[in-house]
């Protein structure tokens, strides 16, 4: 039961349970790791087909496994609702600062590429540095907004995925494929771990309701 | 007959008494920011057992405060509830009478 009944609190128990079920997290994970899986395969020797091909194929299928879990296995337990639509107005503002920061971060990433060719830190570094930024910012915006601590630490982990593999591949004589795994592999990993135990959670928490009919 | 000490003070006569009990006030405040909830979601949300839930239910839906709509999906019924104007109504004034009342307590 709610502790408190102000707006704020009705909102945040609404967005919140939206996260519940673990499912977002394991998405998160599997398309970050996605995002290098075309990298890994081209190190296997694979050729272009595959390196594109399995990536979308991946994509494709969390995009639609996901919504059909939602649909079998959270929905049945948790019961089904829709908010506000005046409440759903209120995210604008949010997504007008995400656009917001985000052209911002390209303007940064254009003015900075001229300056890149001419000094030490390279272009790629700067793009990636750009994207780190970007998802340490959205995530804690969401995390803040939702009122789900553990986005702010994905916006690190992503962060990291971006330029410590990077930075691992500049820096050390470990081979790509290791600086893609301790990259967007461990990121990935804690997202999808996360993910998994909140689901078994969140099954052993919301048992199957035999049927919903009021008595 | 209603004693003195029974009588509600002046500013909490208005009060719905419908809306003031707390599984009820909370039924009401959680539909407020949703379109609609189900059955199983507000039992979730509010804590509240079956039966208590749909008896507040039918209170709440015989006093047009709420809307209920049944469907069958395969072999189960489905109860979606969703706040009615008279309901939002209900609410804003029970919460503006209550803020005075709370201002006007020694």
């Amino acid at each position: 039961m709610q502790t408190a009944l102000t707006e704020k609190t009705l909102l945040r128990d609404v967005w919140a349970r939206g996260f519940l079920d673990g499912l977002p997290d394991i998405a998160m994970g599997l398309l970050l790791v996605n995002i290098q899986l075309g990298g890994w395969l081209a190190e296997l020797g694979l050729s272009t087909g595959w390196t594109i091909g399995v990536p979308i194929v991946v994509m494709l299928t969390v995009l639609l496994a996901v919504p059909w879990c939602r649909r079998h296995l959270t929905t049945p337990r948790l019961g089904e609702f829709r908010i506000h639509k005046t409440r759903r107005r209120k995210l604008l503002p949010v997504m007008l600062v995400s656009v917001a920061i985000t052209l911002a971060l390209v303007g940064f990433t254009a003015a900075s590429k001229a300056a890149a060719f001419e000094g030490d830190v390279p272009l790629v570094l700067i793009i990636l540095g750009v994207f780190a930024v970007k998802a340490v910012v959205l995530c804690s915006l969401a995390g803040w907004y939702f009122g789900v601590d553990r986005l702010y630490a994905y916006g690190w982990l992503i962060a990291w995925s971006f330029l410590g593999s990077e930075t691992l591949i500049r820096t050390t004589e470990l081979p790509l494929l290791a600086c893609y795994l301790l990259g967007f592999g461990v990121s990935s990993a804690v997202m999808v771990a996360c993910g998994l135990v909140r689901l078994r959670r969140f099954l052993h928490d919301f048992p199957l309701p035999h049927d919903e009919t009021p008595t | 007959m209603v004693t003195p000490e029974e009588r509600p003070a002046p500013a909490a006569e208005g009060l719905d008494r419908l809306v003031h009990e707390p599984a009820r006030l909370t039924l009401l405040a959680t539909l407020s920011v949703l379109d609609y909830a189900d059955f199983v979601y507000l039992m979730n949300a509010t804590g509240l057992t079956r039966g208590n839930l749909s008896s507040h239910m039918s209170k709440l839906e015989a006093a047009g405060y709420i809307r209920v709509k049944k469907s069958l999906q395969g072999k189960t019924t489905r109860t979606r509830l969703s706040l009615t104007s008279a309901g939002r109504k209900a609410l804003s004034e029970y919460r503006e009478l209550m803020q005075r009342v709370l201002e006007e307590l020694p």
